[in-house]
Order: structure tokens, then sequence, then C-alpha cells
């Protein structure tokens, strides 16, 4: 039993729910939220930290994704880091610190923990992620009353995402010789057909690794353990997700009316295509809700270097009782009923005929997404997770 | 019944016939060259036959164009049953031909027939010789000659005939790229054949410049077709079966059996071509374990190998190939790997465990003698013929 728990907060969507979860659990806490500028080197940081950790008596820290820094004073003060993963890839995990006896590790996605583990981390754990239903009912029973409110997010289909094509994709913006870009080119071509399983790093030989990482300027600090195939693959697993999200919405949007949320630069021919309604930024906190919960079909396509895992995403559609029509993911299919609960594609031409049939089955329809809400509300609580995170230190 | 057997030199047509014989049937062989693509040749011969005698149906192992069009013209049943793949010959114009039940093995070949409405086409799972094999017995001699830990029967895909790869050379960088690319994808794939689909249009405008599919061949068999299946998926499997024996033989004692003698892949023992009948049964039974790495065309079916292990009463580990799991209950009658890691364990572990290797390779043995013979598809190939010459 923890008597005293301080969670670093920096990911402002998602705290406040996890805080609330804390509490429901009736464990004490306090929040730091100091800004870190060096994953390992911030002493003001490290020093504030520690002050802190000692005059509260604190006894563990959590956070969303891998600090460093959090790791090592944990570390020297001996007291549990509980790091609780809910992206991939996350580059944190390669600092040496990964090693630390103090550190616990939650993976949402059994692969990666599994990579994890054999990076040399102790305590690894696969926890998948979860959803906070009750906010969402709250905020729906309101507003469910509210017309304005429903017409305002009424959508056929609709899309919230990132289309990776920006400056983080290094590979979209590196130029390689013709041979390199044709292998690549292959190797993105192969995976985008396949669903549920990612052979990129396998597929990538060294002569590859090696162009990439050089061209895209791919390189980590000494503090790093360095891990060359697995950045490469990462970095061409983006690119995957950029192809994949563009030729959906685009292919999509030829046939049906989709609605589009993204601050990501689209293609200029975007703005022309008459099915296809582009409104840039959506509020995930306060506007996300509205969007699940009134779209005919809600689309995840999740990224390609999310190997296995559920994506934060699903449950936060399925959580507002929105119907949600998903990529192939195998931790998916582990835990819900396809087409039951919610649905699964694993090809394009699957995607289009479901689309058509789910348009045209209201009734159907809606009775997945209730089941869907359902589920998460029973499987998938936050409450649930953070007593399990806690109950897991030994 | 009067079967007409259609004679060239294929594995399997000496079982078949003595097993219709001894079922009653009279079976008449007509002699024909494989390589044929004119019918003259060969319609007088069969026209010359078919006066003599009246026959039920003809029977081939794979199906050939020139001889479904004599059976049309005959009005003669013509029963092909596919063992080969990839296979040109599914792809030809004659396929839709009334006359034919044409029986593929692969479910997923099958099922893109079904897709195109072509209801000449059915599937039929290969199978071995029940009586033959189970009146093989091992003597001392041929346990000393073919005994080792690990064995592979089967071409390297390195033959000249298979250098297909090579004329390749002549593409542009960007498609040696692509190539190499969708090759090392694939290598990492096991039950999903995607060489077809990723054929991007520049790439194939390359391939053609430097290989051209013949435009004067009569048949719908698409150029993304015949690089996928005839080039890449052989220089898929190429690469697999020279880096599985590679690993295999650094670590265990391997005999390769292979038609080139003179090929050393990593520690391998060559012992060059086995004869199908005569010794190959001797091999399986010696080996400790038996290896089949499928031909990547060959997407969800049992390929012939690793029903001639089983039937054998040899202990087979495989890669992982739908339909094996659909006839065949994994590590209990046959085991298969899903990546070199896992084949690597599982091979060490079945060397240690005499017991249960001897178990598995008795209970797949079993499994193939009661449903997976000659006798029980050709009573189910009659089935669908008809057996009175009726649909």
């Amino acid at each position: 039993m923890i008597n005293k728990l301080m969670i670093y907060c920096w990911e402002s969507e998602f705290d406040s729910q996890l805080l609330k979860a804390v509490n429901e659990n009736n464990i004490k806490y306090i929040t730091f939220t100091e800004k870190i500028t060096n994953y390992h080197a911030d002493s003001v940081f490290a020093a504030k930290l520690i002050r802190v950790i000692l005059k509260e008596k604190v006894e563990a820290v959590l956070s969303y994704d891998y600090f460093p820094l959090i790791s090592s004073v944990c570390e020297i003060n001996k007291i549990p880091y509980l790091s609780w993963i809910f992206d991939c890839p996350q580059y944190t995990l390669y600092s040496k610190t990964i090693t630390n006896k103090m550190n616990y590790i939650y993976c949402f996605d059994e692969i990666f923990a599994e990579r994890i583990y054999t990076l040399g981390a102790c305590n690894v754990f696969h926890l998948p992620l979860a959803t906070d239903t009750d906010k969402y009912s709250e905020i729906l029973s309101n507003e469910s009353k509210n017309n304005e409110v429903q017409r305002k997010y009424e959508n056929i289909v609709s899309f919230i995402g990132n289309f990776y094509n920006g400056e983080k994709n290094r590979l979209r913006s590196s130029i390689f010789s013709d041979y390199i870009t044709g292998y690549l080119d292959g190797v993105i071509e192969a995976q985008l057909l396949t669903y549920g399983y990612n052979f990129i790093r396998e597929s990538l030989d060294d002569t590859v690794v090696q162009e990439v990482l050089k061209q895209c300027k791919i390189a980590l600090g000494k503090e790093y353990i360095w891990n060359p195939e697995q950045l490469a693959a990462d970095a061409v697993g983006m690119e995957v997700s950029a192809r994949e999200r563009e030729l959906v919405i685009e292919s999509l949007s030829n046939r049906f009316p989709v609605t589009l949320f993204s601050t990501s630069q689209l293609k200029k021919e975007w703005n022309l295509k008459p099915l296809l309604d582009l409104k840039g930024y959506a509020d995930y906190e306060k506007e996300a809700p509205y969007i699940f919960y009134n779209s005919k079909i809600n689309l995840n396509i999740t990224s390609c270097t999310i190997e296995s895992g559920i994506p934060q995403r699903v449950l936060d559609i399925l959580g507002c009782g929105g119907f949600c029509l998903t990529n192939y993911q195998p931790e998916i299919a582990e835990y819900f009923v396809d087409g039951e609960e919610l649905v699964m594609y694993s090809s394009l031409d699957d995607l289009f005929e479901k689309v058509e049939y789910y348009l045209q089955h209201e009734e159907e329809r809606k009775g997945i997404a209730q089941k869907g809400y359902l589920k998460v509300k029973k499987e998938f609580s936050l409450k649930e997770r953070v007593a399990n995170m806690i109950n897991s230190i030994s | 019944m009067k079967i007409l057997f259609l004679d060239w030199k294929g594995f399997g047509n000496e079982d078949v016939i003595t097993l219709l014989k001894e079922k009653g049937h009279a079976v008449t062989k007509i002699l024909y060259d494989i390589k044929l693509t004119e019918e003259e040749a060969f319609s007088k011969e069969f026209k010359e036959v078919l006066s003599k005698s009246t026959f039920d149906f003809l029977f081939s192992f794979n199906y050939y164009p020139v001889v479904s069009n004599c059976c049309e013209g005959a009005g003669l049943k013509y029963a092909a049953w596919v063992y080969d793949s990839p296979y040109i010959h599914l792809y030809s114009y004659t396929v839709p031909n009334s006359c034919n039940y044409i029986f593929v093995f692969d479910y997923g070949v099958y099922e893109e027939f079904q897709l195109e409405n072509i209801k000449t086409v059915y599937y039929m799972p290969l199978a071995v010789s029940g009586k033959r094999l189970s009146s093989i017995y091992n003597t001392p001699k041929m346990k000393k000659k073919h005994e080792c830990e690990v064995a592979f029967v089967g071409s390297m895909y390195s033959e000249a005939k298979h250098q297909l790869y090579d004329k390749f050379k002549g593409v542009d960088e960007f498609t040696k790229g692509y190539l190499d690319g969708i090759i090392n994808a694939q290598l990492k794939v096991y039950g999903y054949n995607f060489l077809q689909e990723v054929m991007i249009d520049s790439v194939l405008e390359q391939m053609q410049k430097v290989y051209p599919t013949n435009p004067n061949d009569p048949t719908i068999a698409t150029p993304e077709y015949i690089y996928a299946e005839y080039v890449l998926a052989r220089q898929v499997t190429a690469l697999e079966r020279q880096q599985v024996i590679e690993l295999i033989s650094e670590r265990f004692e391997t005999n390769l059996y292979t038609n080139n003698q003179m090929l050393q892949v990593g520690k391998a023992n060559n012992r060059g071509k086995i004869d199908y009948y005569d010794e190959m049964p001797f091999v399986f039974m010696n080996a400790k374990i038996n290896l089949n790495i499928t031909l990547k065309s060959i997407r969800t079916g049992i390929p012939l190998r690793a029903m001639d292990i089983m039937g054998c009463g040899g202990f087979l580990i495989s890669n992982y190939q739908q339909e094996l799991f659909e006839y065949f209950k994994p590590d209990q009658e046959f085991v298969y790997y899903e990546d070199y890691g896992d084949l690597m364990e599982k091979t060490a572990f079945y060397l240690e465990h005499d017991e249960h290797r001897r178990a598995i390779a008795q209970a797949g043995c079993r499994n193939i003698m009661e449903n997976h013979t000659y006798e029980k598809r050709l009573m189910a190939i009659l089935d669908v013929i008809g057996s009175n010459g009726e649909k």
C-alpha cells in the first residue's frame, strides 16, 4: 500500500483523468508539474524533485510515459517509479536508466513490452490503456438535450488524427539513392498491405539501416542504448502510417462523406474534394467526445509503430458511445468481439464494404456502439488500472 | 470404369494407375509430351485411341490446354489434378471448357477462381499412396545410408531453369531496390503472399523491358502473376531455404537432397538427387527431423513433400501453412515454425526428446493413412465427376 504517491503531470489532456482515478483508489497524492528541459541532465528539475520527495515523504512516483531523470532520482531514493507507456515508439526507453531496479514499466503494447524487457528492464508489465466513461457520460447526458451541439458535431464518417507527414517524419524529407528509395518503397508498400503484423525491422538489411540513420540524421546521445535496427524501423514505420492515413482518407472520401479533424499539412487537392470536409483542430477534451458520439462512423487507423496494442483513440471512441471502425490490431481482436462491440477491417476493400454496410444499417451500428461502451466501462476503467499498478509493486 | 490416363513423367502416375486397376477399372495409357503447344500433334493419336474404345473420362496430373480442347471436341470428361504451384495453364482460356474438372490443392488459389465464378475448378488436397508407403520397411542398409539429425529434400531453386531472377539484373536501381525490399519483406511473412499485389506500374514496366512475358501465349495470366509467382516467389523461397539450411547445418548434422549436387549450403552434406519412389521414403524414415519449407506461391495448401514425409512415418517440421492446421493437429501430428528462432528451438528440442518425436511422427502417419491417401481422393474425384458420367 502506498501512503503518498507523486504524479508527474505533463500530459494535459489525460492528467486530470489519472488524478481522478488515483483519488478513487483512496490513495493520497501530490502532483509535480515542473517542466523538464533535458531528459537526463536537468539539475534544477532533479533538485526540486528530490526536495519535494523528501519533504512530502513520497513513497512512489507515477507518470505517463518514461522520464529517465525521474527514474534516476527514484533509484537513488529507493522508491518505485511507475511509468505507464501509452505511445509507441518511445525513445526515452532506450535510456541506460531502463535497467534501474526501481522502475516499474507498464506498456499498453505487448510486443513493445517484450522489447523493453529485452533491453534489460526488471519490472515490465503489459497493461492495456483505459478511458474515463464517467466523465464522458456526464458531458453527453447534458448535451444530448442540446440539439445545436448535436448538429454541429454530426458527421457521417469522421477521423481525428495526425498525418505524420511533418518535420518528425524524417524519412519523407530525406534523400536516398534510387536503390534505397526503391527498397524502402517495396517494404512500405508490402507493409501497407499487411494487417496485424509489422515486419519492417526484420526486412531492413544492414546497408539500408545505415543509410536510413545517416540520411535521417538519427542519433542518440551516450546516455542511450544504441539500437540502430529499431530506430530505422521506427522511421520507416512513421512513413507507413503517413501513407496509410493519406490513402484511406483520400480513397474513402471519393465515395463517402468524410469529416477530417487534423492540424497536419494536407494535400492542396483535398480542398477541392466535394465529399471531404476539412475541419482542422478539435479540442480533445471538450470537442472530441461530441464528435465521437455524433458521428455515424468513427475511424481508427492505428499508427504502424503500435504493433499489437489497443490505441487510446479506440477506447475513447467507445467510451463516448461512439461506433468504432478500426484497422485490425491483434490486441483489439483479443479484447473485443469483432462485429459486436466494434468492427475491424483488414484491407481497403473490406473497409469500403463495411463503411457502406454500417451506414445502411443504423440499428445494428447503434447496437454495436452500445455494446462497445459497456465493454470499456466494465473492463477498461482507469480506476482499476491504477489499482493494478499499485498492487504490482512488490 | 474405363479411364484414359495421360502418361507423362510426373509424380504419382504409377501409384494412381496401380490403384485404379486394383479397384477394377480399365486403364489405358496415352503418351503426352508436356511441351506441346499445338493440338494437331496430340489430336491425331487421341482420335485414334478414342476410335478403338470408349472411355468415361481422361485423367491427368496437372492440366493441359491441348488435352482439354481435344476432350471438349470429343465430348469426353477431363479430370485434371494439379499438384504444381504456380501453374500457368490454370490461366489458359481453355479452363472454362465444359469437359473440365480441374482440381487444385491450394485453397487460396481455388478461392480466386470461385471469386471469378469459374465452375470448372474444384478443391482437392494432395495425397500419398497409402498402400505403397505402408508396405515399405526400413532396412539396416538404408538406415546407415540416410540416418542424420535433419534432412531436407527439395529444390534450392538455384538451377539454371530457375535463374530467371538473374535476367532482372538489367533493371534500373529503383526497381532493383524495390524487388529486394519486397523479397526481404515476404521472407518474413507466413500465411500471406503479397508479391502480386505489391507490383507497382513502374516496376512492372522495367521488368517487361528486360524479360518480356510472351504476349503471344493464349493465357489470361497477368504479367504480375508471372513475375510474382514464377520469379519472385521462387527467389524468396530460394533465400529462405538457403538461410534455413545454413542456420540448421551450423548446429546440427544435416543432409541435403537436391538435384544440384554441386551446391554447398552451409555445413550440410549435399547428397544430390534422390529417387521419389525407390529411395526418398528411406530418407524420411531415417532422418530424425524432416524439414518442409513451402514454395511461397503455395498460399494455404499442403505441399506434396509434407504429406510424403508424414506418410512415410517421418517427423515433420514445416513452415506455417494454413491448411496443415485444418487437417492435422499441431505439436501432435506435426510441428511448425513461425520464424528462424522458433525453428532452431524446436529442432533442438525434438532432437533431445526421442519419445515425443516418435509419437508425433506416428500420429501424423496415422492421420495420413486414414484421410490423405489416393484411395480417398480418387473416390472424391469420381464423386465430383459423377460415376455414370452425368453431372
